[in-house]
């Protein structure tokens, strides 16, 4: 008897639990959306993001707000559900670590979440309600082995320094894997002749640089997960005086020290990752999902409803300009 | 008849209740069991499927992240390692205690970390080096021996101490002695080992690298064999100098024996002759022992300069800074590893790769035996050129997948070249990948789809099993339910079916109140009124019957007296005639004598001429007088015998009469009976209808019956009228006959007188001619009354005709009268043998 109570009690909660929450979804869905941005750190590089969104979400009418988590995962998750008490009804998330993603979507409850700067695992994604919104880090890298192989078409064998960001970066291994697996199906023998992380760093790819110069293998290209690491090993292969004219130096990112190192000759091809429109997507994408809509409608949207990708532009000598 | 042509045609098509109900039930029964068994294996084999696949991505995610996190660890370890070596610049022998610390120091990489540089130099940690890494060497002496006293300087015994020692031990007997600048070992007893005897120089210093050269002249009493070695007492005497057979004869020979020392310096070596159990007991003489160096090499090159940069790890390292990892190959110790290396960062002073071996064994325990799945396997491949890393079988290790004989094996293969790492279900084999993460790795778990089907199989069979025992049971349950719902329809089917074939004598008594007891209760009840009614009719039809026995009886008792009858009649009638024939005669003599008569009269009167005449008239007379006398008696006799038949006939009649009293008597009763029969058919209804129109026969008949034995009655009543008539009449006419007749004698006797008085008297022929005319009035009265008579006699035989014809016709009547009977009896028995039909109980 006392169980059945007990289950009664629990219905009763549980129910009570529901109606609330649609209550809550209700009280939203009639107003506009309530952004709330959460990201990694502080500093230009995101709060250029923040000021950017916040443009995009005014012009698409929703209020806008962030939080900077300095890398705290602690601090994420207290800014999210401090964000939901004050009746923020959609988040923007640069997650701190993918490994969070659960934890941040627990503190977020029932709230939909547009996941930007950092890919969470996939299995996290749910269609129209855990959504990530991102450049298809895949095409940068099959851009770059497009351009090598272009430039190379006469070349059976093709060494090459290969320098890359974070180990566990979504960038890293998408970028990665693009060039790798395109440059793979070419056909043509392939050497990684020197491979490793350096960071996105320009003084850790110098170094590096120099110390493969040491070895004193032959490289043909320099294919970076950034425009920063082509440079510094750019800079590596000047100092020591080799011919960096007849070789290649690939970046990704069209930063303006890419498009300079460009511009300049130093470098010869980077691909332009549209920020301003990975942006408006994701404004776009929260404010449908803050609304209850799908994100099917929005460009990029792939078919499980999980992702949003936007394509890089490539950019070479020819086109340099239109990204200065 | 009509009855059995119906059931006839029910039997062949007859379909019982219970089969039609089983006919229906039981194939819907089946096929629901069949569509919710195959259902719910549907929904099994589903929910199995994506358990096993869940399962399978579980285990092998968790395989993954067990085999990256030990990596990381690992490689992690190195970067601090290599760390350390960036920031502290070490000198080489700094370098070196600072490698020999990592030999051995965890079991991951046993062989601990080494260095090498682009000139194929490397630094290695190396066995104990950590334990002993301050080893001070004795140098030899100024000739370059570091043994001391080779020489034998002095004279004296040699004991277990001192430079030189001697040792004996396990039975082993004898002495040693420096002098003369050798030394002389005499032996008693061999002992049972080699070592029994044992002539040594202890503390002999040995160094790493270095090649050195033993020498020693020596001789022996007898030709024998010893054996010579340096071996190392603090570790496990092991040989640096292998025990070396050295076979001695009596003239002095020199023995060199070279070895380089491989392991790390040692302060403690062994010089040792041993002479033990060998075979002989002579005395050996040994002088000029020495040890030298003849060659030292680098310390740090186990392997070539050459071959070092040419190795996997070399080559992999120099292209990276940050520790990673190479494929998997098999180092110079034979064992399978990958190398976690990379070129460490030297501020310019040169490339320096720093390098690690992990042992494979490690991961393929992650591979192979953390498989949370029963029954599957895993193997670890390296993407970059599709080589297996790790498997359960080991010979599969470092082959490129594309070229294994297994099937399922390629096609992984093919499957991971185009990076399509999503379930598979090739060859039998269920498997899916997995990327290890920092590494190109692909972990690849499969499980024969029979594995996974196994439980499946395992439910199926038990499905089929409860659905074949589900279907058996209910199938006869349901019979069964069937049978008791059905078996009083049944009962009362094969009551109903033997009322049918005219048996009562069933009861359909039940306890059941449902519809099917009501309708037991009412044939039990009809039952009872048919068997009252049957019975009832039985008796009447009984009755009947015997009735009817005894009108045939009667009837032809009747008939066999109306022929009997009829017979006598014929006879009356026959004599009738012939009486009648006689009168006529009579009348006719009569007539004839008149005219005689007359004749005579008319002759008397010419009495003389015609005396002769009268004579043979007379004569003539008297003979046609005696033939009338005769014809008179035969006349009288017929009479006689008329009277008689008459007489009998009367009798006849009045048996007749007798008799038909007795049938219309018998008439009467069976009208009755038929009247009642009728009344009995009507209440029996329709069943009676037949057995109504036979009483209605019978009354007809027995009607019948009654008109004719009442015509009889009247006729045999006329008959007698006639009869008295005739008889009357016949006694006037024998009267009347009789008087002729005396007459007639008178007239013969007359005649006789007449004749004998003729030629006597004449004058009598007058009285005699009186007398004629008397004769004449006599014999015209007799012609009319014989006429007369002949007249009754025609009406007798009249009478007589009318008579037989009227026995003929109750003859015939009689015989009707009889066939009805038979008729009745015949209709009689027909009830009876149709009531026989019914059987009812005997109460």
């Amino acid at each position: 008897m006392g169980k059945r109570i007990g289950i009664l009690f629990l219905i009763t909660i549980v129910s009570a639990l529901f109606t609330s929450g649609c209550q809550h979804k209700d009280k939203s869905g009639s107003g506009s959306a309530k952004i709330y941005y959460t990201t990694i750190e502080s500093g230009d590089y995101y709060e250029s993001w923040a000021s950017q969104l916040n443009e995009y979400a005014k012009a698409n009418g929703a209020s806008f707000e962030v939080g900077y988590s300095e890398n705290s995962v602690e601090t994420q998750t207290s800014q999210v559900k401090d964000a939901l008490k004050n009746g923020s009804n959609v988040f923007l998330c640069g997650l701190v670590s993918p490994d969070i993603a659960v934890e941040v979507k627990m503190a977020a409850g029932d709230i939909p979440i547009v996941f930007i700067n950092n890919a969470p695992p996939d299995n996290q994604l749910e269609k129209n309600q855990y959504v990530y919104v991102a450049s298809d880090e895949h095409m940068a890298g099959q851009y770059q082995a497009e351009y090598i192989l272009e430039k190379f078409a006469n070349k059976e064998e093709i060494n090459i320094v290969l320098l890359k960001g974070p180990k566990d970066a979504s960038g890293t291994i998408g970028r990665t894997e693009g060039l790798k697996q395109t440059l793979k199906s070419s056909g043509k023998k392939i050497n990684y002749v020197f491979e490793d992380n350096a960071d996105w760093n320009e003084e850790n790819a110098k170094e590096m640089a120099e110390l493969f110069l040491m070895t004193g293998r032959e490289a043909d290209c320099v294919v970076a997960n950034n425009d920063d690491m082509a440079i510094g090993a750019w800079t590596a292969f000047e100092e020591a005086g080799k011919d960096t004219k007849s070789m290649l130096f690939l970046g990704v990112d069209a930063s303006t020290k890419g498009c300079e190192a460009i511009a300049a000759g130093k470098m010869d091809f980077t691909v332009y990752q549209p920020m301003s429109t990975q942006m408006e997507a994701a404004v776009e994408a929260a404010v449908n999902l803050a609304v209850g809509e799908g994100i099917n409608e929005i460009e990029g949207a792939t078919e499980d409803g999980k992702y949003i990708l936007l394509p890089f532009e490539k950019v070479d000598a020819s086109n340099v300009g239109q990204y200065q | 008849m009509k009855k059995t042509k119906p059931s006839k045609k029910q039997n062949k098509h007859f379909i019982s209740i219970k089969t039609k109900l089983l006919g229906i039930i039981l194939p819907v029964m089946v096929f629901i069991i069949i569509i919710l068994t195959s259902l719910s294996y549907y929904v099994s084999k589903r929910v199995v499927q994506s358990d096993a696949q869940r399962l399978l991505t579980t285990s092998v995610e968790s395989q993954a992240s067990e085999i990256e996190e030990w990596l990381d660890k690992n490689l992690a370890s190195f970067s601090m390692a290599k760390q350390a070596f960036e920031w502290i610049d070490l000198n080489d022998k700094q370098m070196q205690s600072f490698l020999d610390a990592y030999y051995n120091f965890n079991s991951n990489f046993p062989d601990g970390i080494y260095i090498a540089d682009m000139d194929g130099r490397l630094y290695n940690g190396r066995e104990g080096a950590s334990r002993s890494t301050n080893t001070v060497l004795r140098g030899p002496d100024r000739s370059g021996n570091y043994i001391n006293n080779g020489n034998f300087k002095g004279s004296r015994q040699v004991k277990d101490n001192g430079i030189w020692q001697f040792y004996t031990t396990l039975e082993g007997e004898g002495t040693a002695k420096i002098q003369n600048g050798e030394v002389y070992i005499s032996t008693e007893s061999e002992g049972t080992a080699d070592y029994s005897i044992q002539f040594v120089q202890p503390a002999l210093p040995v160094k790493e690298g270095v090649t050195y050269r033993l020498s020693f002249d020596a001789y022996a009493d007898e030709e024998r064999i010893i054996k010579t070695g340096i071996s190392a007492p603090d570790r496990d005497y092991r040989r640096y100098l292998e025990d070396t057979t050295v076979e001695l004869t009596q003239d002095k020979q020199t023995f060199n024996y070279e070895f380089t020392m491989t392991d790390i310096d040692d302060t403690n070596g062994r010089l040792e002759f041993n002479l033990g159990a060998m075979g002989s007991t002579a005395g050996v003489h040994i002088s000029n022992v020495s040890l030298i160096k003849i060659s030292e090499t680098n310390t740090f090159s186990k392997l070539g300069s050459a071959d070092i940069v040419q190795t996997e790890w070399f080559k992999d390292a120099l292209s990276r800074v940050n520790m990673g990892f190479t494929n998997a190959y098999t180092n110079e110790n034979g064992k399978q590893v990958i190398s976690a290396c990379g070129m460490l960062r030297t501020n310019n002073k040169g490339v320096y790769v720093i390098s690690a071996d992990l042992s494979l064994d490690k991961v393929s325990v992650y591979v192979n035996s953390f498989v949370k799945m029963e029954n599957a396997e895993s193997f670890l491949v390296n993407t970059k050129d599709n080589t297996v890393i790790a498997s359960r079988n080991t010979s599969l290790i470092s082959k490129p997948l594309d070229e294994l004989d297994d099937s399922f094996m390629s096609k992984a293969g093919e499957r991971i070249v185009q990076n399509n790492l999503d379930l598979m279900e090739v060859d039998g084999n269920m498997a899916v990948f997995q990327k290890v993460s920092g590494t190109e790795w692909v972990l690849v778990s499969y499980v024969p789809s029979e594995i996974v089907y196994r439980d499946l199989n395992f439910i199926r069979n038990i499905m089929i099993l409860f659905g074949v025992i589900s279907t058996v049971v209910l199938m006869i349950l349901i019979e069964r339910i069937t049978h008791i719902v059905i078996k009083p329809v049944k009962k009362l089917t094969d009551i109903i079916k033997t009322m049918t074939e005219g048996d009562f004598t069933v009861s359909s008594h039940t306890k059941s109140n449902d519809e099917i007891g009501i309708m037991a209760r009412c044939v039990e009840k009809f039952i009872m009124a048919m068997s009252s009614m049957i019975a009832s009719i039985d008796g009447v039809s009984d009755a009947l019957h015997s009735q009817a026995d005894n009108s045939k009886d009667i009837s032809e008792q009747m008939f066999y007296a109306s022929k009997e009858q009829n017979n006598s009649m014929q006879e009356l009638n026959n004599t009738v005639e012939q009486l009648s024939l006689s009168v006529g005669e009579i009348a006719q003599s009569a007539t004839t004598l008149a005219m005689l008569v007359e004749e005579t009269k008319d002759d008397g009167d010419g009495v003389n001429c015609k005396m002769k005449e009268t004579v043979t008239v007379s004569k003539t007379g008297k003979e046609a007088m005696q033939d009338v006398s005769m014809a008179m008696e035969d006349i009288n006799s017929s009479v006689k015998k008329l009277q008689s038949a008459i007489d009998k006939v009367g009798i006849a009649s009045e048996e007749i009469t007798n008799i038909t009293r007795v049938i219309g008597n018998i008439a009467d009763e069976t009208n009755l009976l038929s009247l009642n029969a009728s009344i009995e058919a009507a209440r029996a209804g329709d069943a009676g209808k037949g057995f109504a129109v036979v009483a209605m026969e019978i009354g007809k008949l027995a009607q019948t019956s009654v008109d004719s034995v009442r015509n009889i009655d009247n006729l045999v009543l006329e008959i007698k009228t006639s009869v008295r008539d005739v008889v009357s009449q016949a006694c006037d006419s024998v009267k009347n006959i009789n008087n002729s007749s005396t007459l007639i004698k008178n007239a013969v006797d007359t005649f006789d007188t007449i004749f004998e008085n003729i030629e006597i008297t004449g004058s009598l022929i007058q009285d005699m001619m009186q007398k004629v005319e008397k004769v004449e009035d006599v014999a015209r009265n007799v012609a009319v009354v014989s006429e007369e008579q002949a007249a009754s006699s025609e009406e007798i035989l009249g009478s007589s005709n009318i008579l037989v014809e009227q026995a003929n016709n109750l003859m015939k009547n009689s015989g009707t009268v009889a066939k009805s009977s038979e008729n009745l009896t015949a209709s009689a028995e027909e009830l009876t043998t149709q009531i026989g039909i019914f059987k009812i109980k005997d109460n």
